[in-house]
Order: structure tokens, then C-alpha cells, then sequence
């Protein structure tokens, strides 16, 4: 019998995407180095496929550059961020470094990156997030002043717009919390770190270790409320606007080592929700209350802490209905001997957790997640799971080899087996999941999105220190799916935060949501890809959209369709 | 891996052709790099590996070679080197292979590795020799919960009790497998169990609440999952279980780091003086070691010695001038000694450096305050609330330094709104801020909190001194 062809292939240096990522290594142990960095795929030149953008690091003392542990390669030279504009054709994808062109120039120590356009004009902008100040891009669309007609650029809008946060960000998320058609961001900051107040910490055999977060102080989190373009505070009135909206949110002053975000619906009330990955520290669920404002419920509603009552080193994030039972469920990563944690919604935001039962738990006690997806990787209709895994503290069998990065391992990708004993049951699949996933690196971010437009999902890994990975899908488009991108009634932005149903003949209604954020410091693809199974048949698709209302559409099977708000069938 | 071919093979060839009659397949365990680990974990280890060397070399029987390998892979396991340990171990058991103490061992790396069905086959394998020892019982049943094996685990850990009654642990492990089996009330029943015997156990208070509140006892679970909110660190909050064998375990680190670590175990457990001790032989491996000695800062001043204190912190912030929570620590514990000057220097510094922080923000205007800057105090307060809205402390603080400064009015509208805005959750709080507002002149605000009070859940005592009050106020 012939060996099953791999589930995904890595193709990142064949179509081009040669990104390598630098940390600032030079022997400090410094806490940051090992934390970035993120990776988004979205479509910033409007063409119709992802193109890729991929956080770069920066030194982080005065070492020289070519000095430090593992110097950048020339071609990463200046060290900035890299945008790849993805030219395909022919459903292949082929990536261009397209970074100078576009006015980008994030030359910060880079961490994560979000998605979304903040202007509703159409174009997607980029939040980056940094130790030390982060940066809103706005993308202005191609030819604009000073560009080619053909060429898309960007500009850097952070000062202007007061979307600034100085201290150490992670991952962040755009969502329309006030459901006002703009925006908002929420925005992730970890711990109190400097490098010139570093600490030193050791193993138990008294080696030189790197601190893990309870070394430094907590930070709070940031949400950035979108006032649009109206002048406010003195601004061009073409200029957006954020205010820290943090205070009357009821978010400010909560400290926590934040590493991941996702917004959702959690207690399935109509507003959008918040949950956020701390590491180390109890999570938190801010549950938007009906008076407006968020009031944090992890602790009440059992996504605090792990099942034994302990707070957890929560890296990345992860939301989707895994049960298929119309609510959304969360995972969460850790640190090796942690396990990673599935929480399952009961349907009015209360969660238990059923690691040990799904079959997630042993492969990955031994494992430290960070970027993290469920994707259906084979388009059967249940949600898979991928986690992108790179320890923090150096593996001392990897210091026994004389590694001069002793912290990769392997990442894991589980299969969805369907429900058993009323929950759903996860295999690991990472052995045939192709030669990727036999490889051992300090991965990080991780996105998902049909980079190829086939209709089956496709993954980008930043590693740190190393290069980036494309993983393209070998067998999703054996089945059918259904691929969608919900836009808004004004203008043609993504619908963040719209939830999809897809009705099937004998079959449980697929619930998605569209989201670009989750995972760690990484940004997906806006549109929904649905797998169907065996069946082309779909009844009809309901949308319900971030305005409240909600519509049916037609819909047909294995094409990409584009719902506007306004053109289906209104349903009560 | 690296493995040493450099000693063990030789001297086994020796051992094996002139010696008594030894199993073929010992291997050779891996060696560790050592090249960056403490001195004196660096001599421990070599020193120990000498004396296995001498035992191979000097062609010991079978018995006292298992020892020596057994001793190196505690050595190896108690400081996180787990594969030298689990080949140690093994080499222990084709040698000795009655000893269930090894299996025990061996086991518990198999959990760490991650290996489960190897860990549950060679902790079951240690039942021949020790069918009623309740940490065995303990390990099995939590790696069979692990595999997902909840009646499996309760078998396990119902034995362990037989074993052990005080084993908290493994009344712990009942609850969870109860809960894994879907028995709610019996998982509730085990973790009131376990938290009645091992108070200090806080970890249980979680999901002890959380069972509660699936059961629809949601007061009494609530009640728990508050208690748990307020616990902020989890060291020291597991229920334990009498183990020799992982005691015997523990005492093998020598490192500063390992003293640190046991030291800081007692310190969360209230056991003060035994975190001093540890902290002290920390102290004597790593004197230039600012977190040991902020550590030993912290136990000082947990114990009432605030001058023995300040001085490990400004040893401490010698080593480390540009680290916050040092200059913060050292500021705190000056301004407990009335050492304003000192304080205040290391608090702005702690602020300099990062420039967050509402408590050196805090620290540091209750320095001002007691120096009589109201002003400054009043300012700083403020940029506490900026950050922090719900800080009920910089509030009344502020309030107090806006009354010094004649500013009356603008107290009493700022605690007013404070107060409308986030009142306080606990009853003799709320209390507390009406009758402030009341002595500020704000009567018809004071009147309705304290009404307010009357109708929260509070003691008789608190109800009493809101009826009281609210009847001179009329």
C-alpha cells in the first residue's frame, strides 16, 4: 500500500517567502528574545489572494550586529519588517518582497501584528506591536500620493491617532466592541521588562536560565476605542482617531502578563467578548455587560485556571465551536508540562474543561505552545487543531548536544475525530502531517488562510530565529467546501466579528465566526472557509452580521462568494 | 545527547571479566553538560560520578552497584536531568530489580517525559514490592487520570488512603476523578474533604467552587471562587501526601537555586524562619545573587526584622542599580524604618525605571504624604487613579491630602463620584466611605450608602453601626 501523501508541504523558499528571523541574541538571556514573533496573512493589495507579513526583531543592547549570537544573513539587511506580496497564478502562490515599496518600515523590536481597516476605506491596515512603542499602518491604497498607480503604501499613523502604547505589547485584535462600524483595538502588554533591568535567573542546577514572567512586574492591557475620522482632538479630520477607552471599559488597572487575545461571544449574548491568554497569571473572559463596559468572569465561569485550581502559562489563544453545538469554544497553550487546555462552552458562557478527555492533553504536556488554530485541515467539517510549539527555558538534553538554541521542538497538528462520549476527541496526526512537522524549531506565530484559493487551508509558522514556514495543504480539496468573505453595506471592509451559519440537509448547522485575531502575535485570513464533507449540498448560508442584523444568502459550494451586508434575505 | 564513552564501558568490560557476573545490557548513561551549572552542583555531581567509578572499577556485587547507579540518577532526577536518570534507574532495576523505591523513580521521569504508558507499566511493576505504599497509589492514580482512566485512578487513590489517611493528595485525586466521571456531588464531597484537612491547600478552592456551581449551589460556590481570586500565587498550594521517597529526593539539590526554591515553598507557607534558613545557605552558594537577596529581604521583613531587611535590599540593589523592583522593595522597607530620604530616593528611581507601576507610584506618594507634600502626594494619587480607577486606596488617600490642602469641596466630589461609581462590594467598606463623606459635609450621599449597606449581605455588628448612623445623620 502506498504511503499517504503528507497533509501539508513546506514551501515558504521554492515560492519565495525567505524570511529569517532575527531575536537580538548576544548572551543577555533577556525575556524578550525568546517571545516574538508574529505573522499575518491578509490581502493588502486587494488582488484577491494573502499576501504575508512577518515581524522582524531588532538588537536589543549595544552589541554589534554582527556580533551578536546569530548575526541576520545580509539579505534580512536593514532589519525591518517584511511585507511578501504574494503573486499567484494559476493557483500558484509565489511571494515578493514588497517591503520598500510599500512605505513599511517597522524597525522596532517587533512582536505581533493585527489586521483590519480602521478607515472603512477598503484597504487593510497593520497594528504592530513592539517592546516599546507600537505602530498603526494605515494602508493608503494604491497610488496614493507619492506611489505608482500600481503600488500600494502604507503610512505610519500612530502618533496621529493616538494608538500608541509604549510599553511591552504582545498580541493584539481588531474588533468593533461598540458595534459603532469602526474598529477598535485591544491590545495585550506582558511584563515590566527592560534590558537595562534585566534579571538574572538559573536553572536548578544553577545555569544561566531565562526569567520566566514572574521576574518582572504584570502589565495591563490596553483597549483602543475607534473615534473615526472626525477631527477629534485637533487631528485632520481624515485622520482616525483611538482613545484609551480602557477606564470605561472597566479593563483598566487589571494587570496581567498578557501574551494572547481572541473576541468572540462567549456568554452567546449578542455583544462581543474578550478573553484573554495570561501567562502564568488566571486568565480572563471580559464579557461585555449589557450597561456597556466588560467585567471580567473567567474565575465564575471555569476558564481561569486549569482544572486543578492552578493559573497556567497561557501563550496563545484560540476560539471556534469544536463541538459543532452553535457556541465557541476555547484553547488555550502552555508551557511543557502544562498540557494545553480545551475549554468547552456549555452555550451560555460557563466552560469545562475536557483536555484529558479529547485527547489533547498527553501529546502536548510535554510541549510549549504558542501560536495556535482550529482549521479544518481536511474539509470534513469538523475543526482541527495546529499548535506551534518552542520551549522558553533551554531543554537540557538540547544543552547535553551542544545546541546553540537549546529550545525547539516540534510542532503538532491533531486530527478531529467527531464526538465520542459527548465531547469531541482529537488524534495526533503530526507524523504524517509532512516533513514539517518532523522538524524541531523555536516556533511562534502561526496563521491560517487559503493562500493558493483552492479552497482548503494553508499555515504560515514564524519561527524564532529562523526562518519562516508555508505550509500548503495537500488534501482538503478532496472534499467540498464553501469559501466566503462577508463584507459591510457602506463600504467593502471585512465584517470582523460577523458569525456564519451554514445550513446542511441532515446535517448540524457549521458555526463560524469571522475573525483575523487569536493565535499569538499573528493575524489569519478575514474570510470564512467552511469545510463540507462529502456533500456539495448547502441549504442556505445565515449571517448575522456585528449591526445585529441578520440575513440569509444562496450559497454555492467549493467557490469563494462574497456577502454584502444588506443584499440577503432579512431574517428574524 | 552526548554519551560518555570515556568511563563506564572500560571499567565495565573490567568489571564484567574479572568481577562477579553482571547484566550485559547496562547502558551507559548520558552526561550531561555541566559546563555552565554552580560549582558546587558541578562537584557534586562529578564527585558522585567518581564514586560509581570506583564501585565499577572495584567490582562491587550486583546489590551495592544498583545503589550507586539508584544514588547517581536521584542526584540526576532531583536536579531535572532526566534522561541520565531514567538510564541510571534502569540500570538500578536490571540490577536490583526487587527495589520498588527505582520504579518510583523511574516512573515519575516516564511522567515528566511525558510517557505515560511507560510510567503507569513501571509504577504498576512497583506495586509487587509495595502494594500499599500511598505515594505509589498517589502517582498511579494521577497518571491514570492522565490516560483519561478516572475509575482506574480512583481504585488508586481509594488505596492510598487505606495506605495513608492523612494523604490529602489523594482525597484531592478522588475528587477529580469523581468529577471525571461525571459525579459531581461526590467530586464536591472530596475536595470539602481535602480543603478541611489541609486548610492551606488553596489550590482545591477552585474547583471545589466551580463543582459547586455546577451543582446550582451557587452562593456556597461563589463564595470559594472569591477566596480563590484573592490567592495570587499557587507555591506551596498543592494538598501534599507524606512521601519519603520524594523527600529523599528534594535533599539532593544543593544549588542556590534549589535552596531558593525550597525557601521560597516555606516562605508561601507562612514557615518563615525555614525560608531564612534556607535562604541563608543560598546566600553562602550565591552572595552576589540580587534575587537571593531580595529574597532573604523579603523573609526578614515577613518576620519583623526591618532593618535586617533593608539591608539585604541595599546589598541587593548594589548588584542590581538599574532594577526596579529592587529600588521599589528597598524604598518600601525605608519608608517602614521612617528612613523618608532613602525612600523616597529608590522609589523614584524604582518609578524612573518603570515608569508603570502604581505601587512605587503609591509607595511613593504615602512618602510625600507623611512628609507633609500634599500637593505632590495629591498628584501622584491621581496618576495612581489614572491608571487604576478602582484603586480605593489612592482615592482615600487623595481625599485625605485634597482635605489637608483646604481643597474640601473638591474631596467630597471626587469620593462622591468615586463611591456612585465603583461602591465598594464589602459592606463595612461601604460604610467606611459613607461616613467619610458624611464628615466632609456630603450627608444625603452618606445617608444613601449606608442605607445601601442595610440591605447587603453583611454581620449584625455592621448593620447595627449603619442603623446607628444613619439615625444621627437624621
Amino acid at each position: 500500500m502506498p504511503d499517504a501523501p503528507p497533509i501539508f508541504t513546506e514551501e515558504a523558499s521554492a515560492r519565495g517567502l525567505d524570511f529569517v528571523h532575527f531575536n537580538g541574541m548576544s548572551g543577555g538571556l533577556y525575556i524578550a528574545e525568546v517571545m516574538g514573533a508574529g505573522v499575518a496573512v491578509f490581502d493588502y493589495d486587494n488582488d484577491g489572494d494573502l499576501d504575508v507579513y512577518l515581524v522582524q526583531g531588532a538588537l536589543l543592547d549595544d552589541t554589534e550586529l554582527g556580533a551578536t549570537t546569530f548575526p541576520p544573513s545580509e539579505a534580512m539587511r536593514p532589519l525591518t519588517d517584511r511585507l511578501y506580496r504574494n503573486d499567484l497564478e494559476n493557483g500558484e502562490p509565489s511571494f515578493v518582497d514588497v517591503t520598500e515599496e510599500s512605505g513599511l518600515n517597522a524597525t522596532g523590536f517587533g512582536m505581533g501584528v493585527a489586521t483590519g481597516d480602521v478607515d472603512n476605506d477598503g484597504w487593510i491596515d497593520l497594528y504592530v506591536t513592539n517592546l516599546g512603542s507600537n505602530q498603526l499602518w494605515r494602508n493608503r491604497g494604491a497610488g496614493a500620493e507619492g506611489a505608482a498607480s500600481n503600488t500600494v503604501t502604507f503610512e505610519d499613523v500612530t502618533a496621529a491617532s493616538g494608538a500608541d502604547d509604549e510599553r511591552w505589547s504582545v498580541s493584539s485584535t481588531f474588533l468593533d466592541f461598540d458595534r459603532d462600524g469602526l474598529l477598535d483595538i485591544y491590545v495585550t502588554n506582558y511584563v515590566d521588562f527592560t534590558v537595562a533591568g534585566n534579571k538574572r535567573c538559573k536553572s536548578l542546577t544553577g545555569a544561566p536560565d531565562y526569567c520566566g514572567p514572574i521576574s518582572y512586574r504584570p502589565q495591563g492591557d490596553r483597549l483602543l476605542r475607534n473615534l473615526g475620522g472626525n477631527g477629534a482632538r485637533g487631528a485632520a479630520s481624515n485622520t482616525v482617531q483611538f482613545e484609551d477607552a480602557g477606564v470605561a471599559a472597566g479593563i483598566a488597572g487589571e494587570a496581567g502578563s498578557g501574551l494572547g487575545v481572541v473576541s468572540g461571544d462567549f456568554d452567546v449574548d449578542g455583544r462581543t467578548d474578550l478573553y484573554v491568554a495570561n501567562d502564568g497569571m488566571p486568565n480572563r473572559m471580559w464579557l461585555q455587560q449589557a450597561g456597556g463596559g466588560f467585567r471580567d468572569e473567567a474565575l465564575n465561569r471555569g476558564s481561569a485556571l486549569s482544572l486543578e485550581g492552578m493559573a497556567e502559562a497561557g501563550m496563545g489563544v484560540v476560539a471556534g465551536d469544536v463541538d459543532a453545538d452553535g457556541d465557541e469554544d476555547l484553547l488555550i497553550t502552555h508551557l511543557a508540562l502544562e498540557t494545553n487546555t480545551l475549554y468547552l462552552n456549555d452555550g451560555t458562557g460557563f466552560f469545562d474543561d475536557v483536555t484529558v478527555a479529547s485527547g489533547l492533553g498527553s501529546p502536548s504536556f510535554t510541549m510549549t505552545g504558542f501560536g495556535v488554530a482550529f482549521l479544518d485541515f481536511d474539509n470534513d467539517g469538523w475543526l482541527d487543531l495546529m499548535a506551534a510549539n518552542g520551549a522558553v527555558k533551554v531543554i537540557p538534553d538540547l544543552v547535553a548536544e551542544r545546541d546553540p538554541y537549546p529550545l525547539h521542538m516540534p510542532n503538532l497538528l491533531f486530527q478531529h475525530l467527531g464526538e465520542a462520549r459527548g465531547g469531541p476527541r482529537f488524534e495526533d496526526v503530526s507524523r504524517r502531517a509532512g516533513e514539517d512537522f518532523r522538524r524541531s524549531e523555536v516556533s511562534r506565530g502561526l496563521a491560517t488562510g487559503d493562500l493558493d484559493n483552492d479552497g482548503d487551508v494553508d499555515v504560515v509558522i514564524s519561527n524564532n530565529n529562523g526562518p519562516a514556514r508555508l505550509l500548503i495543504n495537500q488534501i482538503g480539496t478532496e472534499r467540498h467546501w464553501l469559501g466566503l468573505r462577508l463584507v459591510g453595506e457602506a463600504t467593502a471592509r471585512d465584517m470582523l466579528g460577523a458569525r456564519v451559519g451554514v445550513e446542511r440537509s441532515d446535517a448540524p448547522t457549521l458555526w463560524r465566526r469571522v475573525r483575523t485575531g487569536g493565535s499569538y502575535l499573528s493575524a489569519n485570513d478575514p474570510r470564512v472557509l467552511v469545510g463540507l464533507g462529502g456533500t456539495a449540498e448547502v441549504e442556505s448560508v445565515v449571517v448575522e452580521w456585528p449591526s445585529g442584523k441578520m440575513e440569509s444568502f444562496e450559497a454555492v459550494a467549493d467557490q469563494y462568494s462574497t456577502l454584502s451586508e444588506g443584499s440577503g434575505v432579512e431574517v428574524e | 545527547m552526548k554519551w560518555s564513552n570515556r568511563w563506564i564501558w572500560p571499567v565495565l568490560f573490567l568489571a564484567l571479566a574479572c568481577g562477579p557476573k553482571l547484566p550485559s545490557d547496562l547502558e551507559t548513561p548520558p552526561v550531561p553538560d555541566l559546563t555552565a551549572v554552580e560549582s558546587s552542583v558541578r562537584e557534586q555531581l562529578g564527585t558522585e560520578r567518581a564514586e560509581l567509578d570506583r564501585q565499577l572499577e572495584s567490582g562491587v556485587e550486583p546489590a551495592e552497584l544498583a545503589a550507586a547507579f539508584g544514588r547517581m540518577g536521584q542526584l540526576y532526577h532531583a536536579y531535572e536531568l532526566l534522561p541520565p536518570a531514567a538510564a541510571c534507574y534502569r540500570n538500578t532495576l536490571r540490577l536490583d530489580a526487587d527495589n520498588p523505591q527505582w520504579r518510583y523513580y523511574l516512573g515519575g521521569v516516564y511522567r515528566r517525559q511525558g510517557r505515560l504508558d511507560d510510567a503507569a507499566e513501571i509504577l504498576g511493576e512497583a506495586l509487587d514490592g509495595a502494594p500499599d505504599s500511598a505515594p505509589l497509589r498517589l502517582r498511579l492514580g494521577q497518571v491514570a487520570l492522565a490516560r483519561d482512566r478516572p475509575a482506574e485512578a480512583r481504585g488508586h487513590f481509594e488505596r492510598a488512603l487505606t495506605a495513608d489517611a492523612d494523604c490529602a493528595a489523594a482525597r484531592y485525586g478522588l475528587g477529580e476523578a469523581a468529577r471525571a466521571e461525571g459525579d459531581l456531588e461526590g467530586a464536591a464531597e472530596h475536595f470539602q474533604k481535602t480543603l478541611d484537612e489541609q486548610p492551606y491547600a488553596l489550590q482545591v478552592l477552585y474547583p471545589l467552587g466551580q463543582t459547586l456551581l455546577r451543582l446550582g449551589r451557587e452562593e456556597e460556590g461563589r463564595r470559594y471562587l472569591d477566596r480563590s481570586a484573592q490567592r495570587r500565587m499557587s507555591v506551596g498550594a498543592r494538598p501534599t501526601c507524606s512521601d519519603p521517597w520524594d523527600e529523599e529526593l528534594s535533599g539532593f539539590t544543593r544549588s542556590a537555586a534549589a535552596h531558593l526554591t525550597r525557601g521560597l515553598h516555606a516562605a508561601y507557607g507562612g514557615r518563615h524562619e525555614e525560608a531564612l534558613g534556607e535562604y541563608r545557605k543560598a546566600l553562602e552558594l550565591a552572595p552576589d545573587d540580587p534575587v537571593v537577596r531580595q529574597s532573604m529581604g523579603s523573609a526578614l521583613a515577613a518576620t519583623g526584622d526591618l532593618a535586617g531587611a533593608l539591608e539585604q535590599y541595599r546589598e541587593a540593589v548594589r548588584l542590581a542599580p538599574e532594577d526596579p523592583d529592587l529600588n521599589q522593595d528597598l524604598g518600601v522597607v525605608a519608608a517602614g524604618l521612617g528612613q523618608l530620604d532613602l525612600a523616597r530616593k529608590h522609589l523614584e528611581t524604582a518609578l524612573e525605571l518603570s515608569p508603570g507601576s502604581s505601587t512605587a507610584r503609591l509607595q511613593l506618594a504615602g512618602v510625600a504624604q507623611r512628609e507633609g507634600r500634599f500637593e505632590r502626594a495629591a498628584g501622584l494619587y491621581a496618576q495612581v487613579l489614572a491608571a487604576e480607577p478602582g484603586n480605593q486606596q489612592a482615592q482615600m488617600e487623595r481625599v485625605k491630602c485634597l482635605v489637608r490642602l483646604g481643597r474640601t469641596a473638591e474631596a467630597t466630589r471626587e469620593l462622591g463620584r468615586f463611591v456612585d461609581r465603583q461602591p465598594p462590594e464589602d459592606a463595612h467598606e461601604r460604610m467606611r466611605l459613607a461616613m467619610l463623606l458624611a464628615g466632609l459635609g456630603d450627608v444625603a450621599r452618606a445617608k444613601r450608602h449606608l442605607a445601601a449597606v442595610l440591605e447587603m449581605e453583611a454581620p449584625p455588628a455592621v448593620h447595627a453601626q449603619a442603623r446607628a448612623a444613619l439615625g444621627r445623620l437624621r
